[in-house]
């Protein structure tokens, strides 16, 4: 009995058994699929030559790396980058502290001399251009005034808040152009974690997690969600 | 080798079993009440996952630890919502696997169109383990992203179809269709892979 290489979509046992093959190697088929893939082989010498050749592809794949990456100052990162987020969305937090044990981290945060100084001077370059933006936008809007990301945001209208984190790649251009298509305005940012408040510029009804789930379309955006109006 | 003898591999990968992923809910329900120290190994856990699975994709570190932030981010603040309609790490991977996608078409890193036919066999001859390794990566690195993924996912952290699927967003068929061009053109490119 001959088979040719089975092609895709072309049904049948064969290659049904063929597609098959990487999982029974790695054990996850189920009882039935795998008594059959194993029946089929016992008669079909071109899949036995197959799970062969994928068994050396498996071994290679999974050999052991040569260099092991420490989660250590990657996940220091991210919970400076949280518990700053954290303390602009809610004042009360005591610096890199809570109360309970529980919250109580393992270890303190060491200062993060890893911090490279491309990234300061990229962060410090972005929070420039960013105020810059900021001020260019902002004398359009009549009753600016000073406030952090932390204050509360004023009910003015009905159009919806939201926080944004535009990706480090995103230019001025880019967010200029970005809040002028979707006719969007900074109300309030950037905070030292970078994160901005918008808003519609006219007052509408649109729900905020409407504009959300369009911002998430944004590739210069790299994180939104909607943000409380204070009382 | 004969029809007959199928012997069972264990399967070495750091995938989770039934076990592993009542040990990840319960930890998620902890990072969910903003447990910091469940978050922290719920952290180490998944980068260890991640680092090689997104290196595969971004082949940049770097960017590959930025795409792990933000996928830990996006658990710290959903894990409430998520309900164990899939395994934990299937929803953790889906996760970092759009995410991964999104990075790679902002900054088009590694990013390889499918190749051509007859494209030059990578010639591997007994090299060291290091060289060996080498040619691999090479030879993943051709691959269409989606195509080299569903292998990734499957060979080195031992996902079923059905769970890669659910990762990939993507039905079952499709899973095994990116594996046949995955394996068709790995074939090609190192050779018969013999052992």
């Amino acid at each position: 009995m001959s088979f040719e290489e089975p092609r895709i979509g072309t049904g049948g046992v064969h290659e049904e058994c063929w597609d098959l093959l990487p999982w029974l190697i790695t054990g996850r088929l189920a009882a039935a699929q795998r008594a059959a893939v194993e029946a089929h082989l016992a008669q079909c010498a071109q899949c036995r030559a197959e799970l062969a050749a994928q068994r050396v592809l498996h071994e290679r794949m999974t050999a052991r790396e040569a260099i092991a990456y420490s989660s250590a100052a990657p996940f220091e990162k991210l919970w400076s980058r949280i518990e700053e987020v954290d303390r602009e969305l809610d004042p009360a937090v005591p610096d890199g502290n809570r109360d309970d044990a529980k919250h109580a981290r393992p270890e303190r945060r060491p200062p993060q001399p890893a911090m490279g100084r491309w990234l300061i001077a990229a962060m410090v370059v972005q929070a420039i251009g960013l105020a810059w933006l900021a001020a260019v936008i902002l004398p359009r809007q009549p009753d600016w005034s000073y406030r952090t990301v932390s204050s509360p945001v004023p009910a003015t209208a009905g159009a919806p808040l939201v926080r944004v984190v535009f990706t480090r790649e995103a230019t001025i251009e880019d967010v200029q152009q970005m809040l002028a298509r979707r006719g969007l305005v900074i109300v309030n940012g950037p905070s030292t974690a970078d994160v901005f408040v918008l808003t519609r510029a006219d007052a509408g009804d649109a729900a905020s997690d409407e504009l959300v789930a369009q911002l998430r379309q944004e590739p210069l955006v790299r994180f939104v969600e909607p943000a409380e109006r204070s009382p | 080798m004969s029809g007959t003898e199928l012997p069972v591999v264990t399967v070495d990968v750091p995938r989770n079993g039934a076990s592993d992923d009542e040990h990840e809910q319960e930890l998620l329900r902890k990072v969910a009440a903003q447990d910091r120290e469940a978050f922290q190994q719920l952290y180490h856990l998944y980068y260890r996952r991640l680092i090689r699975f997104l290196m595969r994709l971004t082949r940049r570190r770097e960017v590959a630890e930025e795409i792990i932030n933000d996928t830990l981010w996006v658990v710290w603040r959903k894990a409430g919502e998520f309900r164990g309609g899939s395994l934990v790490s299937t929803w953790i991977l889906g996760i970092a696997y759009r995410r991964g996608l999104k990075t790679l078409r902002r900054e088009r890193v590694a990013e390889n169109a499918p190749p051509d036919a007859g494209e030059t066999e990578i010639v591997d001859e007994a090299q060291p383990a290091r060289e060996r390794a080498d040619l691999l990566e090479q030879a993943l690195a051709q691959l269409a992203v989606e195509q080299r993924m569903a292998l990734e996912l499957a060979y080195y952290l031992g996902y079923s179809v059905e769970e890669i699927a659910q990762i990939m967003s993507c039905p079952a068929n499709t899973v095994k269709t990116r594996m046949y061009y995955a394996r068709q053109r790995m074939k090609a490119l190192l050779g018969a892979l013999d052992p």
